[in-house]
């Protein structure tokens, strides 16, 4: 009787709840790869002079080309 | 004929024990098996039958450790079974050889496998000995793709003894093949089965085949919950032949027992089905009722077969269903 | 012009044959582990997906900004061009393998190492050959067009300056030995798999 009457108060968030695990195993996996992945580009390409920019100073050098991509004035 | 285990309660050589098994769907849980229970005696070659779909092939599985038991559970020679093993070797229904390895390779597969600890020429020679055993010596080379389905079975066999199992677990082997390769196949599997005092347990739908083989018959009723019916002991002499065992005495009762049960398990499905409908159209149009006849013999019943065969009640809109019984007594209740 | 068509060819096919064994390798490697490892799958399949996408040439910037070479950028432009087909192939392939041989498997109890030579390969490799044929073609079309940016030599190049060159007829029998060449090694990639693979036939 209690669990049933608990589940009963638990609803609304037990139905955001569901949604999760179901796109957790989805989504999670991916993302926690995309943020290792970043991390390990961002010590590769650490060093002084990098051949390639790391993920910080890509978001830093084009954060016009990110955050407005429908600007029409010249950069 | 074997030496009976002084103690009753001693261990059986197989022991299905109050086994179930339910399949979780997203409709709810699917009771597939309730409450096997079955003892094997070494040597007995166990025939289950029963119609499509109803469990038999998801018994053979948990026997053979491929699928678990929801409850209940398989004790082999006192160990419970906790998985799959090459002591219950499977004769899989679609022979499952491997296409990249040849008659002798898939074969030897299992046997390097199990007997590791033999030395090599003996290991060969056994394999030699299996492809013998069904009569596939100039085939011992070839792909399973330049086999036919009987050899190919065959193999399927072979492959299966050639690891000297406890107990052999067949899959309806034979149901792919056609009736003449089949019948062959049927004597040479009793021929080896009877030589060797091989253990095995079958499934299959054909009623001259479990008769032919079997030393009992285990009928399963229809699912949902599928279980034990009837088991029947088919005290045929042996040695058997396809032929001249259906000139025995007692063969046609116990052929019309099974067919018997058979049908009986095919009218009760048919009789839920219509049912099922009968009480739906009840829902739909009040007005419309729906009758119990009851049994009504053959010659009496003439004036609602010959119209029911030329579709007339339909035309009329009558939902009107005859179900062939054998007798007042039989007479499936709705 | 100081070398032939062969030579050009041979440049290219070099190329070609360093960046597309690399990608088989990596293919086939990383296909049968994220195959196996469903967690691994569901965690690189969007990147994958998503980088799959990416057209060979757009690479080459990044790879010359990153080698500082014609070279290895090109061969990286092969790679990255190849690597993707095998690698999902391969993945598909393992994932793929029939019941009734993982059934054989479990009944054998067949140990790991004995199940990945004898069950999964041979099982997946109809896919991984599938996988290698759409990559060889694929290695062919990104390397004469890398070639026409880089310069220097390589048959891409080749037909790039016989266009600066205005010599019409060089870049006509160029480009069909282009063709040519393609298809030869489409069907080298097919023929090496039908060797290979053992199929069941029915």
């Amino acid at each position: 009787m209690t669990a049933s009457s608990t589940t009963g108060v638990a609803k609304p968030p037990g139905a955001a709840k569901d949604w999760l695990q179901k796109l957790g195993p989805q989504v999670l996996p991916p993302l926690l790869l995309l943020i290792f992945l970043l991390f390990v580009w961002e010590v590769l390409c650490a060093g002084d002079k990098p051949r390639l920019p790391p993920p910080t100073a890509i978001v830093k050098d084009s954060w016009r080309l990110i955050s407005d991509p429908f600007s029409i004035a010249a950069v | 004929m074997f030496p009976k285990c002084e103690l009753p309660s001693g261990p059986k050589f197989l022991e299905i024990d109050a086994v179930d098994r339910v399949f979780p769907t997203p409709q709810g849980p699917y009771v597939a098996l309730q409450g096997i229970d079955l003892t094997i005696e070494p040597g007995e070659f166990i025939c289950a039958i029963g119609h499509s779909g109803c469990g038999k092939s998801t018994l053979l599985n948990i026997v053979a450790g491929l699928d678990r038991a929801s409850a209940g559970g398989v004790i082999l020679e006192g160990k419970e079974v906790r998985g799959p093993g090459p002591d219950r070797m499977v004769v899989f229904q679609n022979h499952s050889l491997l296409p990249w390895l040849t008659v002798r390779q898939n074969i030897a597969l299992g046997v390097n496998r199990v007997f590791a600890h033999l030395p090599k020429g003996e290991r060969r020679q056994i394999v030699d000995e299996h492809i013998d055993m069904v009569h596939l010596r100039p085939a011992a080379d070839k792909y399973p793709r330049e086999l036919s389905g009987g050899m190919k079975q065959r193999v399927g066999i072979a492959r299966a003894l050639a690891l000297r199992p406890k107990l052999l677990l067949l899959d309806e082997p034979f149901g792919a093949l056609d009736a003449l390769t089949r019948g062959r196949l049927q004597e040479q599997l009793m021929e080896i089965c009877n030589h060797h005092q091989i253990s095995a347990m079958m499934v299959t739908h054909d009623v001259d085949e479990a008769l032919l083989l079997s030393d009992r018959i285990v009928m399963l009723t229809n699912g949902p919950a599928a279980r034990i019916g009837q088991i029947l002991t088919v005290d045929l002499p042996r040695p058997r032949e396809r032929l001249t065992v259906v000139n025995h005495p007692a063969y046609y009762r116990m052929r019309g027992e099974l067919v018997d049960f058979l049908n009986r398990q095919k009218a009760r499905k048919q009789l839920q089905l219509a049912r099922a409908k009968g009480l739906v159209r009840q829902r739909e149009n009040l007005e419309k009722t729906t009758l119990d006849l009851g049994f009504i013999p053959l010659t009496d019943c003439a004036p609602l077969a010959s119209p029911w065969k030329r579709v007339f009640f339909a035309d009329q809109g009558l939902d009107v269903n005859l179900v062939r019984g054998t007798g007042w007594g039989r007479s499936p209740k709705i | 012009m100081n070398k032939g068509l062969a030579l050009q060819i041979w440049e290219s096919l070099r190329r070609v044959a360093i960046g597309y064994t690399l990608a088989a390798v990596v293919g086939i490697g990383g296909g049968i582990a994220i195959g196996t490892n469903k967690l691994l799958f569901r965690a690189c399949d969007p990147f994958f997906q998503i980088l799959r996408t990416i057209p060979p040439l757009a690479w080459l910037p990044i790879a010359l900004a990153a080698f500082r070479q014609v070279e290895p950028s090109s061969i990286f432009v092969i790679f990255v061009t190849a690597v993707w087909p095998v690698l999902i192939n391969t993945a598909v392939g393992v994932q793929e393998v029939p019941q009734d041989y993982r059934n054989v498997a479990r009944v054998l109890q067949l140990p790991r190492l004995q199940y990945f030579w004898t069950i999964l390969l041979p099982s997946a490799a109809p896919y991984i050959f599938t996988g290698m044929r759409i990559a060889v073609g694929l290695s062919w079309l990104a390397i004469v067009a890398a070639e026409m940016l880089t310069g220097g030599v390589g048959i891409g190049f080749f037909i790039w300056d016989s266009y600066n060159s205005s010599r019409m007829s060089d870049l006509i029998v160029a480009l069909i030995y282009v063709g040519v060449v393609g298809f030869v090694l489409d069907k080298a990639i097919y023929y090496l798999g039908k060797a290979v693979v053992q199929s069941d036939g029915t």
